[in-house]
């Protein structure tokens, strides 16, 4: 029993690490918006740090199962002779276990730094998948600390039951996760409009939002169990994209005439070559769907109910914020990590095509992928939106602040790190996490290098910003200079990570000795960009002055 | 490294997987239109060896060529004139085996169709089937065909026949490997790894018996035949108990004597000859049997 708790436990490890690191910023990143003046940018690394925090929890809740599908173990565990009823619970246990000691931590570390009890830290939480502060419509003072911590158990209970039932049909745990996701909100958005067209008070709401919430999990815990308990090995696919690799239904979105003109041909080696990276991405193409249909469903809702534009704003906000990082994720990793799942990586790299070749449309596929979906649809979305509400990547586009270049350039980071990620690790989670602790250590890192330039040089580069000068160089002036050096970083980065995908992607497998080589050379780039763009700046700032 | 014949050429090849060295110091030469076995146990690096071959995996030491290449920088070059079927035969589950034909078919300039359309009816495949469906020997059916239909210089197997059920083995290994070489005599080179050596008897010209990733024996089917032999003697009565020089294995049941000569055959027999047996036998080993005397 021990063992086979370890054995639950294992692949669970990562993103437990990811979620207690998470918790830690949440709380952390409050501390410091209490004591500082300034509480804006500070607020976004609460969302931020808390939207990892979640989506983690909600990671954790697919991953139980989603991990027998991904390693095809699935056999292998239910063959034991342990009955179904014991496995199924030994993975619930070990679930909750997980998110209950995630949850402790969070409320240690709050206790800790002496944070104002309850409600912000919640609200924080919850707002960015359950936006319960955004259902009671302002009233968030009626709420007190206890009423907070119910809705946010609610969602993880609801979270916890149904990820398991999800991940049985989706067959992986990206889908699981997705799914869970959008049935939870789906349910939660006709739920609130009918209650609001039924005159419900806000109060009313909230109580039979909570009993809806104890009811769904209840149910989609009990199918969760009759699916596990009825679960035949049929044909065997695995990896993020055997939900669409399994059914030839009709009924099925990707079937059809434009899954037929995916079909490759006796002819024509780089067509093919798109064909199947453009296969392999439809867990991406799923979300988009899912995505598409959610907007479209909340903007239906917003032309049947314009006195509520508030509530359907920040759902639309929500979707998009979402969203648009995740599918630069998933689009950069899904098809190599699928590949994985598949082990087909070392066939395919017998094939007579060039590696650099091969990199080249699967890079150009992603990206065309990423962009496609990752922001022409949003944004088209915001736009069909445009005539009721100004939201989403539209809203960013009037944004004064370069909103929306600000997001590309993050999102294509993103994008990046991830397709770097997954020539690393063996699998399409284990990327998406890497690429998150990456992105927070090299800023780390150049943040570093920017400091130690300050106490090492001192301005070295005054002889070569005047020598610029003199010869009548553009764009030199101290403003431009925090983009220049910005841009310059960001381009440095994506270029190193981008090499190193290339070297490590002619390798079937990678070893421990070269993840660890990869992650320390780019941390030396990260350092030496961070050491003269430091310096650039620091000498900037004695040639103007 | 200078036989313009060769079609592959390892020396002194060295790959650790972390610190488990998997293979070392191996050397291996396979000439033009010959059918190699390479023969190991499981763990013996022969899957190793052939992915230092494709350039799946960097030798840390050691020469690899193969066509007269550098498999590292003529990459394209040397896939281009080979087929490998490896020992885990995985396809993309949403094509069908028709489309997965396609697609390979696309990485080719020559795909004799007649062939495919002969394999396919031979092994039973629906091409309209999904990959997916299929079962683990039907993949390594459908892998196979398109690593003939291409009709390469060079075909490498990695444990090819793992999977398939009796009648469809004897089919592939005499008709189709058969029919493969055949079909431009002397120009079409097989490397075969495999543990399963009785089922490649009478196809193997030479073969390298690999043991924790190091070379015990290379030799030539037919020298092996005649360098191993196994002589049974039958005495009247209880069988004696005298040391042989050279003889690898000695088995005492009885009356009867049985010994492996590893290339001192002459004078085992003529030292059994002295001693009076009742009756006296040779035969030659399967490699099989080489193949386990050597191990042993």
């Amino acid at each position: 029993m021990k063992r086979r708790i370890i054995k639950e436990f294992r692949p669970l490890v990562l993103p437990f690490c990811f979620a207690l690191a998470a918790a830690s910023c949440v709380a952390f990143f409050k501390h410091v918006e209490r004591i500082l003046v300034s509480e804006e940018s500070v607020g976004f690394f609460v969302g931020l740090s808390s939207f990892a925090l979640l989506a983690t929890v909600i990671l954790m809740a697919a991953l139980s199962f989603g991990v027998e599908y991904h390693q095809r173990t699935l056999g292998l565990l239910l063959s034991q002779p342990v009955a179904r009823f014991r496995l199924w619970k030994e993975k619930i246990l070990v679930e909750v276990g997980a998110i209950a000691a995630v949850a402790v931590f969070l409320l240690l570390v709050h206790e800790g730094l002496k944070l104002p009890a309850g409600r912000g830290l919640i609200v924080a939480i919850s707002s960015n998948l359950w936006p319960s502060h955004e259902i009671i419509r302002g009233s968030h003072s009626e709420l007190d600390n206890f009423g907070y911590w119910i809705l946010a158990g609610t969602f993880v209970l609801a979270t916890l039951c149904s990820a398991g039932f999800w991940t049985l049909i989706a067959r992986s745990t990206i889908g699981g996760a997705v799914f869970t996701v959008a049935s939870e909100s789906f349910l939660l958005l006709l739920m609130t409009a009918a209650l609001e067209k039924l005159g419900v008070s806000d109060s009313g709401q909230i109580i039979a939002i909570e009993i809806a919430a104890i009811c769904y999990s209840g149910i989609f815990f009990w199918l969760g169990w009759r699916k596990f308990a009825t679960l035949q090995l049929q044909h065997f696919s695995s990896g993020e994209g055997a939900l669409s690799s399994q059914a030839r239904s009709p009924a099925f979105w990707f079937a059809g005439s434009f899954s037929n003109r995916l079909r490759c041909q006796p002819k024509g080696v780089s067509l093919n070559l798109i064909r199947k990276e453009l296969r392999l991405q439809k867990p991406v193409c799923m979300i988009a769907a899912v995505m598409t249909v959610g907007w479209l469903m909340t903007l239906v809702l917003l032309w049947l109910q314009p006195g509520r534009k508030e509530f359907y704003d920040a759902i639309l906000a929500v979707l998009t914020a979402f969203y648009v990082p995740l599918v630069a994720l998933l689009a950069a990793c899904v098809p190599l990590g699928e590949e994985r799942a598949l082990s087909v990586v070392p066939w395919q790299l017998t094939l007579p095509v060039s590696i650099r070749h091969h990199w080249l449309i699967r890079l150009g596929t992603a990206l065309s992928v990423w962009i496609g979906l990752g922001f022409l649809l949003p944004f088209m979305l915001a736009w069909i939106a445009s005539t009721k509400t100004s939201v989403g990547l539209f809203y960013l586009l009037q944004d004064t602040d370069n909103g929306l270049a600000m997001l590309f350039i993050a999102a294509g980071f993103l994008f990046v790190f991830s397709f770097w990620a997954i020539t690393l690790v063996s699998n399409t989670i284990r990327a998406v996490l890497t690429a998150l602790v990456m992105l927070p250590l090299l800023a780390l890192i150049v943040a570093l290098g920017f400091w130690f330039s300050a106490w090492m040089f001192n301005g070295a580069e005054t002889d070569l910003l005047a020598a610029l000068s003199s010869r009548g160089f553009p764009f030199l002036s101290q403003e431009v200079m925090w983009e220049f050096t910005l841009l310059f970083t960001l381009s440095v980065l994506a270029l190193a990570a981008l090499t190193q995908s290339l070297v490590l992607f002619r390798r079937p497998e990678t070893s421990r000795n070269s993840i660890l080589r990869s992650i320390a050379g780019l941390a030396a780039v990260a350092l030496i960009v961070g050491l003269w763009c430091g310096d650039l700046v620091t000498s900037a700032s004695h040639f103007f002055e | 490294m200078n036989d313009a014949s060769a079609i592959i050429e390892i020396k002194g090849l060295t790959y650790a997987y972390s610190r488990a060295e998997a293979v070392h110091d191996f050397s291996l030469t396979v000439r033009q239109g010959r059918c190699y076995g390479l023969f190991g146990r499981n763990g013996a690096g022969k899957t190793t060896t052939i992915k230092c071959l494709l350039n799946l995996l960097r030798p840390r030491e050691g020469q690899v060529r193969v066509f007269g290449l550098d498999p590292s920088r003529h990459e394209v070059e040397v896939k281009r004139r080979l087929a490998y079927v490896p020992d885990h035969v995985a396809f993309y589950p949403w094509m069908s085996v028709r489309e997965t034909l396609n697609y390979l078919a696309s990485f080719r300039s020559h795909w004799n169709l007649d062939v495919e359309r002969d394999l396919l009816n031979r092994f039973r495949l629906d091409a309209g089937q999904p990959t997916a469906a299929l079962s683990k020997g039907q993949r390594t059916q459908v892998a196979l065909i398109a690593a003939i239909c291409p009709e390469p210089e060079l075909l490498l197997l990695d444990e090819p026949t793992s999977g398939l059920d009796p009648i469809v083995r004897r089919e592939f290994i005499e008709t189709v490997i058969g029919a493969y070489q055949e079909g431009d005599p002397g120009n079409r080179t097989i490397l075969v790894s495999t543990h399963l050596i009785t089922e490649f008897e009478g196809l193997i010209d030479e073969f390298t018996i690999m043991d924790r990733g190091r070379e015990v024996m290379s030799l030539g089917a037919d020298q092996a035949r005649e360098r191993y032999q196994k002589i049974r003697a039958r005495f009247i009565g209880e069988a004696p108990a005298v040391e042989f020089k050279g003889a690898l294995q000695m088995s005492r049941k009885g009356r009867e004597l049985e010994l492996i000569a590893n290339g001192e055959g002459p004078q085992i027999l003529e030292q059994l000859r002295r001693l009076a047996p009742e009756s006296l036998t040779t035969e030659a080993l399967t490699l099989e049997e080489v193949f386990v005397a050597a191990l042993k």
